[in-house]
């Protein structure tokens, strides 16, 4: 049992680790890419084919990856002024009540998303040889990461290991 | 169905939201019990329809924009702005809190979001208004209410979020949301003089000139930045987005190598920042997406305005049910999840009256504004507070003051839409 | 009573609203009301990527599309070679012909099924610097396309530098200088009020490119088959009135802005020779297929 918990401590450590790379990383690359297009199109007067269809898209990978991320953190916006001042009892019942929808929530993105990403086959984007499917997949991957990690932290509710407040929404942005 | 969607999808809302089910959350899982429970929709759907909100090039400028003004924040550029606003307005009665409005009006230029302005100008100048006598509460007020000016004035997320909901110009947004931006500005500086005056705050010094000159070189690198973006965009040179790429490199530039103020750690933590905070924003858009498509499908839209004009159609009564409605939501959702659920309701009923969308559009973000200022959800007010060291409750008498002034100029809006069109119509 | 939603990326008021209401009432009416049509412009249901797709997946049920079906049948891209219809009859004359059969077989497996092509209208080129007569009136000229490599490529063969941008920034580029021209059909030069920002609109009828009316496959086999030839017939015998309406209606666009912007014929001859190395490009060959732009000629009677 201790050993199971170890295991899922560091590989939660890992995922998170590896999420929030993928976070910055992708970040990093918007930021590059749009600088890369603006250049090409005032300095270079060559605008580059690729400058509103494959940063649309990264932004869409970054959402869903992003999603995961913040569902780690409980970054999420949320309004917690009610949940906040319920009794501890109601409060843990509530909280695992809402793991359980996001749970859901996120099988459906999976499942579904995984369906959707696998209708497009081998189509690649109008503007760069990349395949549509690329970004398509990180929904479900978005989705089954929501999912798992909602799971493990029901889990950790249930059994006394994680707090209700660690799960509040934040309240602000 | 045993009972009409349009209910199911209200009450599922408002039970989840009070829950406190994030709200990405809460508008996802409605959107899917309805399309789960209605026989008429393929459940495939919801694979679709959430990637294509998000894969949206004109929201890149949103997370560029983030970028930037989360580099002027780390990069403590405010404090530049902040030296030229106190040699323009610091003899004015009340001095630092004209500073603090004015700081904010040219640092709204910069920034797309009102926390990044309420935290960069609010860490240097509540402090100091603190030593200088002023109590907490009133600083923590001014620097919240006046960090509103950030998402009237361009670049503003808001707008963004507007223009690709309410398929709008974003030039013309941008355009019009200066002159409300400097309305407003002026309202809450007579606001804190007249405070000023019956509670004797102190001057910061003459007004010289000299002083002016000196300041305003250190501050005019700054402030090429929000000169580039509104050439840039109401001259229709580059996009939005472009001009996000550009807010972003050119802050970076500054910070990292004319004032060293960021390292590479710092980047990677704007990076870090803005990409959490616009992966937070998509996904809202992503499921929001999905529950507008069922909305949509349904033609629901459509079927609340007709039952809104079945109750009035005057004009005026109809506006000021919006503004009404606006001012309530604001009170408890923040301003990306209320743009993006209710600018698709009101929209067909503002078409309707005849009321000019860009007009719509300022109304809404500035009822939004004045929602980022009242409890329980008021995330502007939260970070000054804390910036302060003060209780929410401790704010809300200094508060009451200037959000009179952000309605005056609400209310004037709504009466004037010149304020509004008058200059998109002669720029652009 | 059954329900028929049709999505469309195009505007309120355009060719393609006309056409779906007309669709809506022939086809309401010859079904007794047995079917409810619903239009959906704009995108309101999805973006057009997303509708296509959903067409397979059964979450749509059809779509009126335009250059985005090429994504899905290469063979309709045979649309983007320049200077191959002079003129409506042969947008017909190509539908009836073998070329026009293969092209409806390029959507097998697709998940979609074509009921009708319907009229949209040839594409013209305005600028503000020139009349544009022959192609030697192109060179050096900043000429606006859509993000399209065929049509990228087609403006530089012609000289001109083209300039992808998406069409919302047009305007305002054109109104700056950004970019000296664009191309796209008289009705938009109208209704995005272009004449404002444009001296000179040349009637190059370069490329000619129609809508396609795309059914879910999940959707046709829900059908009653009655009901299913019904609204594949009617969708059929719009047709010929879409394009009579499209010939009228341009015409009579075109002399509105007669008022407005200085319009000038085109050599179209000289124009078809120079773009005649396209015919060969790899950017259009590998795309169309040598066996569908053989099949076009035969059916044009182009050598
Ligand atoms: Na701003
Ligand atoms: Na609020």
């Amino acid at each position: 049992m201790a050993s199971l918990t170890t295991l899922i401590a560091r590989l939660d450590l890992w995922l998170t680790r590896a999420l929030d790379a993928a976070v910055i990383g992708l970040a990093g690359l918007l930021f590059v890419l749009l600088n890369i297009a603006v250049v090409s199109r005032f300095v270079f007067n060559n605008s580059v084919s690729w400058s509103e269809e494959l940063p649309a898209h990264i932004l869409a990978a970054l959402t869903f990856i992003g999603a995961a991320y913040l569902t780690r953190t409980s970054e999420h916006l949320g309004f917690d002024a009610v949940v906040r001042i319920l009794p501890p009892g109601v409060k843990r019942a509530v909280m695992a009540g809402n793991l359980i929808l996001i749970a859901g929530f996120g099988v459906l993105l999976a499942w579904y998303g995984g369906i959707a990403a696998a209708s497009f086959g081998s189509r690649m984007m109008i503007s760069v040889d990349l395949p549509m499917a690329l970004f398509r997949y990180t929904m479900p991957v978005g989705g089954a990461l929501i999912a798992l990690i909602s799971v493990t932290r029901l889990a950790g509710l249930l059994t006394g290991q994680v707090h209700p407040d660690d799960l509040l929404p934040e309240s602000d942005a | 169905m045993f009972l009409d969607p349009g209910w199911i999808i209200l009450i599922l809302l408002v039970v989840l939201l009070i829950a406190g089910l994030p709200i990405a959350f809460v508008l996802g899982v409605t959107a899917a019990t309805l399309i789960i429970i209605d026989p008429a929709v393929v459940p495939q759907i919801i694979g679709l329809i959430p990637f294509g909100g998000a894969n949206n090039y004109l929201l890149v400028a949103a997370l560029l924009f983030m970028i930037a003004g989360e580099v002027m924040n780390q990069g403590r550029i405010a404090e530049k702005l902040i030296a030229f606003a106190s040699s323009l307005v610091g003899h004015i009665r009340g001095g630092l809190a004209h500073v603090n409005i004015l700081t904010s009006l040219f640092f709204s230029e910069i920034s797309g979001t009102a926390t990044s302005d309420a935290a960069a100008i609010g860490s240097v100048m509540i402090p100091q208004m603190k030593k200088r006598g002023y109590p907490a509460a009133f600083a923590a007020a001014v620097t919240s209410t006046s960090a509103t000016m950030a998402i009237i004035v361009p670049p503003s997320l808001n707008l963004i979020l507007y223009a690709y909901v309410a398929n709008a110009s974003i030039a013309e947004l941008f355009a019009a949301g200066i002159l409300p931006g400097i309305l407003v500005c002026g309202l809450l500086m007579a606001t804190a003089y007249i405070i000023s005056v019956r509670k004797g705050y102190p001057t910061e010094g003459e007004f010289r000139l000299k002083r002016v000159l000196e300041t305003g070189k250190d501050a005019a690198i700054p402030l090429t930045l929000p000169i580039l973006i509104l050439v840039g965009i109401l001259g229709g040179i580059f996009t939005a987005t472009e001009a996000g790429a550009i807010a972003a490199f050119w802050s970076i530039v500054l910070a990292a190598f004319l004032y060293r103020t960021i390292r590479l750690g710092n980047l990677l933590d704007t990076f870090r920042i803005a990409g959490k905070r616009s992966a937070m924003l998509m996904f809202i858009v992503a499921t929001s997406t999905l529950l507008g498509w069922y909305m949509t499908n349904q033609q629901i839209p459509q079927t609340i305005a007709q039952a809104i004009l079945g109750l009035s159609d005057n004009y005026w009564v109809v506006l000021l049910a919006i503004n009404v409605f606006f001012l309530l939501a604001g009170t408890i959702i923040h301003g990306t999840p209320a743009i993006l659920m209710l600018v698709p309701i009101f929209l067909p009923l503002a078409d309707q009256l005849g009321i000019d969308r860009v007009h719509f559009g300022l109304i809404l973000t500035i009822n939004l504004g004045i929602g980022q200022q009242t409890p329980p959800v008021a995330s502007v007010v939260l970070i000054t507070c804390a910036i302060a060291k003060i209780s929410i409750a401790k704010i809300i008498p200094s508060l009451m003051a200037f959000i009179g002034a952000m309605l005056v100029a609400l209310i004037l809006v709504n009466l004037f839409p010149a304020i509004v069109l008058w200059l998109p119509s002669v720029i652009l | 009573q059954t329900v028929l939603q049709i999505n469309s990326s195009l505007p309120d008021g355009s060719f393609a609203h006309v056409f779906l209401l007309e669709y809506e009432s022939r086809l309401e009416a010859a079904t007794e009301g047995a079917i409810d049509v619903q239009i959906f412009m704009s995108n309101t249901l999805g973006s057009e990527e997303d509708v296509l797709q959903g067409l397979g997946l059964g979450t749509h049920h059809a779509s009126l599309s335009a250059s985005a079906i090429a994504q899905i049948n290469a063979r309709t891209a045979i649309f983007d070679l320049p200077y191959l219809f002079e003129d409506r009859a042969a947008v017909q004359t190509f539908a009836a012909s073998p070329a026009g059969e293969m092209m409806a077989a390029g959507f097998d497996g697709t998940g979609m099924m074509l009921a009708a092509m319907w009229d949209n209208g040839f594409r013209q080129i305005t600028n503000d610097v020139r009349p544009i007569v022959v192609p030697a009136d192109l060179v050096g000229l900043k000429i606006r396309t859509p993000t399209s490599r065929q049509r990228v490529e087609m403006f530089n063969t012609l000289g001109a530098n083209a300039t992808p941008l998406s069409f919302g920034e047009v305007y305002s580029a054109l109104d700056q200088g950004v970019i000296d021209g664009q191309e796209n059909p008289a009705e938009i030069v109208e209704s995005a009020r272009l004449y404002e920002v444009q001296d000179y609109m040349s009637l190059s009828n370069h490329v000619y490119l129609p809508t396609f009316l795309v059914f879910g496959e999940p959707y046709l086999n829900g059908l009653d088959p009655a009901l299913r030839e019904t609204v594949m017939t009617v969708a059929a015998e719009l047709a010929p009135w879409t394009f009579d309406w499209g010939t009228e209606t341009d015409a009579r666009v075109i002399a509105e802005l007669g008022d407005r912007i200085a319009i000038n014929e085109v050599d179209f001859a000289a124009f078809q020779a120079a773009a005649a190395p396209l015919y060969e490009s790899p950017t259009f060959v590998d795309v169309i297929g040598a066996d569908m732009i053989a099949a076009t000629r035969a059916a044009l009677g182009i050598e």
